[in-house]
């Protein structure tokens, strides 16, 4: 098969086909019900998704991502502009225009934008060598910013905070110096107040404040949490057993096949069942990692680097989210959590770090 | 920096995250899981205790006197139903808004523990309207406690509450009567919808019925003569206890006024069992007793007659005087009985050490809980030996300086009754698992010998001329056909440290037929107001009348009265029903 042949990165596909399963058991699981059957449901979307997933990886990682490169900026512009027409194109769903809707299809801009902010980041900063200089952090910081602000605005906090692991990744990589660091931390912590006061919703502060009290507001924005944490914690080290979870079958946990799918997990194949679906992860990581220290040019450092830091990123948030050490900002669980674009977005992102480890045998 | 060190230190940044991230899952579900696992179970779980029915409580004939009948359980789970059909639901149980006011809650709530039949049918046809109702609204088997016979032996029964909390018989005997229960769980969603309702658990053992020794036709006479006295005399209360000497088992215990169990929440202040839990300064009744520590001394001659200073003696042993209702002049220690004489009995008892008077008192039960299978016994006081002042020691011989309870008298003349043995009195007799046969609660314990059958017979002797003698002050007791022994005591109340003179308390005790006693009756009659105050007048009636019935219900034949003195009757071993 030449679209899958014994260049291509076997391992990262088996882990995302991995986690993929355990997906689908797991969202059906936490959409079950008498009147639900497998395939009519979201597990059966997710099946799909996942189909699509595949597909779309063995494309990119079987194309030079040299090319990808080349058109990265087009998919970036392309990007923008489809979020920037989201404010006045997507009906608002759960109070957030995130949403683009083609027929039956609903396509959400910011999850693959992840994976083109990486490709994009990873061009720009592959074409010269040295430390960073302060004119090309600032192109880099509006490359991922101004998507970010995009999404911000839609609004999408969850989303859009998961540009900023990409974007302090990328930019220690490519050599910025400590100094301009601190400064941009020190910016960062005096800007917080102004966030807290200015940018942030009252509904988003009570989500923070929740973190640390969760008691404060028990039915409202603390309930999530709340659940969250007794799903956890009620697996205990065994579990209730797979489709035996009380809190997500009997509707107590919200967001439970999405964002909160490694509660179910973790409340129906307990510790057990967490440390795979996070051994998976780590390992699916350490390839990618590993993929940037073996790439042939910077350009594949820094995509694989970028990839992996943005989804690692987005994992620990996740988990933070579920085991309530973190606020409740809405980021899925990659590939696990039910939902397409997120997936897809995924598949082609490690499509794009298989195809750099596919690059490496290219005698070019 | 060169770019590997960059890379491992971007490596720890993210394992740290994952680190922390880690521990967290080991707190949440090692260290926290017995608490998360509760809330877990919270979340879904609702629970409803389910009880069967509670022990019958019936008199030693048989007679139901408390029973569980069936009815239903209301229970409304308001958030899946509209204002009109709480309220609906509320005033097809009676609630009065109870529920209605409590739309907005989120749990299961209890409408009514007792949605009798016309109740439930009301729900039932609700119930059919709408199938979806059915999630919200619950009927379960439930039990209600009735009392059929009303008012009678309210405060013996007692009552159990909605709470568990009981009183009375109920309250003493709850372990034997307990209602069977089982948890009803509920499984719920987080809408509140009930998924599934399923009883787990052990089934707790069935109640147990209790057999009383109270004869409910007695319990009723002695309940009237107690009301018809205490209304024609204007009194305050009257408490009264029937006994049957030979075994200690109550016959009847009753107080007046008196509240109806089955609406115990109307008679709050009547739930206490002043018979029971009420001692008083007994007065004159108490002469017999001394006059038993008199005989018993040995060295004093009770034919030998006393001085008794025309009615008022003073001394130089105590300060005021010693007075009697009546001026006498020479009485032996029999007409001292007869006249109730203080200044006799406290001449007599000077004869004796005051120790000999503290240790008879004592021995027949003053200060002393008889032992009563009632919550809450009043053991009464006798001040100490050592306390005894001045006047204290001639005042104990004719009832003060002490405090003791109707049921404490009764149980004293009793001793005398079975020619001196002390017996502890019981109001549960048997008690039985649900067709099974009935069996002994408790073994009644062999008495203590308190004076010799001699002393107890001549004793008796001289109470039978309280009533028989055109002297004595007890010729109210008197009942045809049988000879009865007892004595009268009118003692002043004590109020704000004086004694109020015309504030009394009467005692009549006594038992018959004297020369076999098969039953002892002590009757107290608290402020008396009118058409006498005396004992003589308003207790010793009510004696005659318990008595005589009393008698007659136990088929006692006037006049066969054995000529020898009454021995102790061999006890009753086996218990019929």
């Amino acid at each position: 098969m030449w679209l899958f042949n014994e260049r291509s990165d076997r391992s990262t596909l088996v882990h995302l086909l991995a986690l993929g399963l355990i997906s689908l058991l797991a969202v059906a699981s936490a959409t079950h019900s008498e009147h639900s059957t497998f395939w009519g449901g979201a597990s059966g979307r997710q099946f799909i998704y996942l189909v699509v997933g595949v597909v779309v990886y063995m494309i990119v990682q079987r194309v030079d991502y040299h090319d990808w490169a080349e058109l990265s900026v087009l998919f970036y512009a392309a990007g923008l502009i489809l979020l920037a027409l989201l404010p006045f194109v997507a009906r608002p769903i759960s109070g957030a225009r995130s949403w683009l809707e083609i027929g039956p299809l609903r396509l959400q801009p910011s999850e693959p934008m992840k994976a083109v902010v990486a490709l994009v980041v990873a061009a720009v900063l592959s074409q010269k060598k040295g430390t960073l200089s302060l004119g090309r952090l600032m192109q880099l910081g509006a490359l991922v910013g101004v998507p970010m602000l995009l999404i911000l605005m839609q609004p999408d906090m969850g989303t859009a905070i998961t540009f900023v692991p990409l974007f302090l990744a990328t930019a220690w990589l490519a050599g910025i110096r400590p100094r301009v660091l601190v400064s941009l931390a020190l910016i960062a912590a005096l800007a917080a107040p102004i966030g807290w006061f200015v940018v942030l919703k009252p509904y988003q502060k009570e989500r923070i404040l929740t973190v640390f009290d969760p008691g404060r507001d028990p039915s409202g924005s603390g309930y999530q949490v709340i659940q969250s944490r007794i799903a956890v914690g009620s697996g205990g080290v065994a579990g209730k057993g797979l489709f035996r979870g009380s809190q997500s079958r009997l509707d107590f946990l919200p967001a439970r096949e999405t964002d909160f799918i490694m509660a179910v997990i973790a409340e129906e194949n307990g510790l057990v069942g967490v440390l795979v679906v996070l051994g998976l992860y780590l390992s699916l990581m350490l390839r990618a990692i590993q993929t940037a220290t073996i790439a042939q040019d910077r350009l594949g450092v820094y995509l694989a680097a970028g990839v992996a830091s943005l989804w690692t990123g987005q994992i620990l948030i996740n988990l933070g989210m579920v085991t309530g050490v973190l606020p409740t900002i809405g980021v899925p669980l990659p590939i696990v959590s039910s939902g397409g674009s997120a997936i897809v977005a995924t598949f082609f992102a490690f499509g794009l770090v298989a195809s750099v480890r596919r690059g490496r045998f290219v005698n070019a | 920096m060169n770019s590997p060190l960059r890379g491992f230190i971007v490596l720890g940044l993210l394992a740290l995250g994952g680190l922390v991230v880690f521990g967290r899952l080991i707190e949440l579900k090692v260290f926290k899981y017995d608490a998360l696992a509760r809330c877990a179970r919270i979340n879904t779980e609702g629970r409803l205790k389910v009880e069967g029915p509670r022990g019958d409580i019936v008199d030693r004939h048989g007679r139901i006197l408390a029973i569980s009948i069936p009815t239903s359980l209301l229970a409304v789970h308001p958030p899946g139903l509209s204002r009109e059909i709480l309220r609906d639901i509320d005033r097809a149980a009676g609630a009065h808004g109870r529920l209605t006011n409590r739309a907005h809650y989120k749990t299961w709530l209890t409408v009514t523990p007792h949605c009798d039949f016309v109740c439930s049918q009301k729900i039932r046809d609700l119930l059919r309207t709408d199938e979806t109702l059915a999630e919200s609204v619950r009927l379960e088997p439930s039990f209600e406690r009735r009392y059929p016979a009303g008012r009678l032996a309210s405060h013996v029964l007692g009552f159990i509450n909605d709470e568990g909390v009981a009183e009375g018989i109920e309250g003493r005997y709850n372990e034997l009567l307990r209602a069977p229960t089982q948890d009803l769980v509920f499984v719920r969603d987080a809408k509140q919808k009930v998924l599934d309702a399923r009883r787990v658990g052990e089934r707790t053992e069935n109640a147990r019925s209790v057999m009383l020794t109270l004869d409910l036709r007695i319990q009723d006479t002695l309940e009237s003569a107690l009301r018809q006295a205490a209304i024609h005399h204007g009194a305050r209360s009257a408490q009264g206890v029937v006994l049957d000497p030979t075994n200690g088992e109550i016959l009847a215990l009753a107080n007046w006024p008196d509240y109806d169990p089955n609406h115990f929440g109307s008679g709050a202040r009547y739930h206490r069992n002043p018979a029971v839990m009420s001692s008083f300064e007994p007065g004159s009744v108490i002469k017999a007793l001394a006059a038993v520590a008199v005989v018993d001394a040995g060295d004093v001659d009770p034919f030998k007659a006393v001085y008794c200073e025309k009615g008022s003696w003073k001394s130089d042993q105590f300060r005021g005087s010693i007075r009697d209702h009546h001026p006498y002049e020479w009485l032996t220690l029999p007409e001292v009985l007869t006249v109730s004489s203080n200044i006799g009995i406290s001449k007599y008892t000077s004869m004796i050490a005051a120790q000999e008077l503290h240790q008879t008192l004592t021995a027949f039960g003053i200060g002393r809980k008889t032992g009563v299978d009632l919550p809450a016994e009043d053991r009464g006081t006798l001040r100490p030996l050592s306390k005894w002042r001045g006047r204290d020691r001639f005042a104990a011989s004719f009832g003060y300086v002490m405090r003791a309870t109707t049921l404490q008298l009764a149980t004293a003349y009793a001793a005398l009754a079975t020619g001196g043995h002390t017996i502890t009195p019981r109001v549960a007799r048997a008690q039985a698992a649900h067709g099974r046969s009935w069996q002994r609660i408790t073994a009644p314990e062999s008495g203590q010998r308190v004076t010799s059958p001699e002393t107890a017979r001549l004793i008796t002797r001289w109470l039978e001329q309280v009533v028989q003698s055109e002297h004595g002050t007890g010729r109210a007791a008197a009942i045809p056909g049988f000879l009865a022994a007892g004595k009268t005591g009118t003692a002043e109340v004590l109020e704000h440290g004086k004694y109020a003179r015309r504030k009394n308390i009467s005692t009549f005790v006594g038992f018959a037929p004297a020369q076999a006693p098969r039953v002892v009756v002590a009757i107290t009659i608290n402020e008396a107001t009118k058409n006498g105050r005396q004992a003589g007048s308003t207790a010793a009636p009510v004696f005659a009348q318990v008595m005589s019935e009393s008698l007659r219900l136990l088929h006692a034949i006037p006049g066969s009265s054995p000529p020898a003195m009454a021995v102790v009757r061999p006890r009753r071993t086996g218990v019929e029903g």
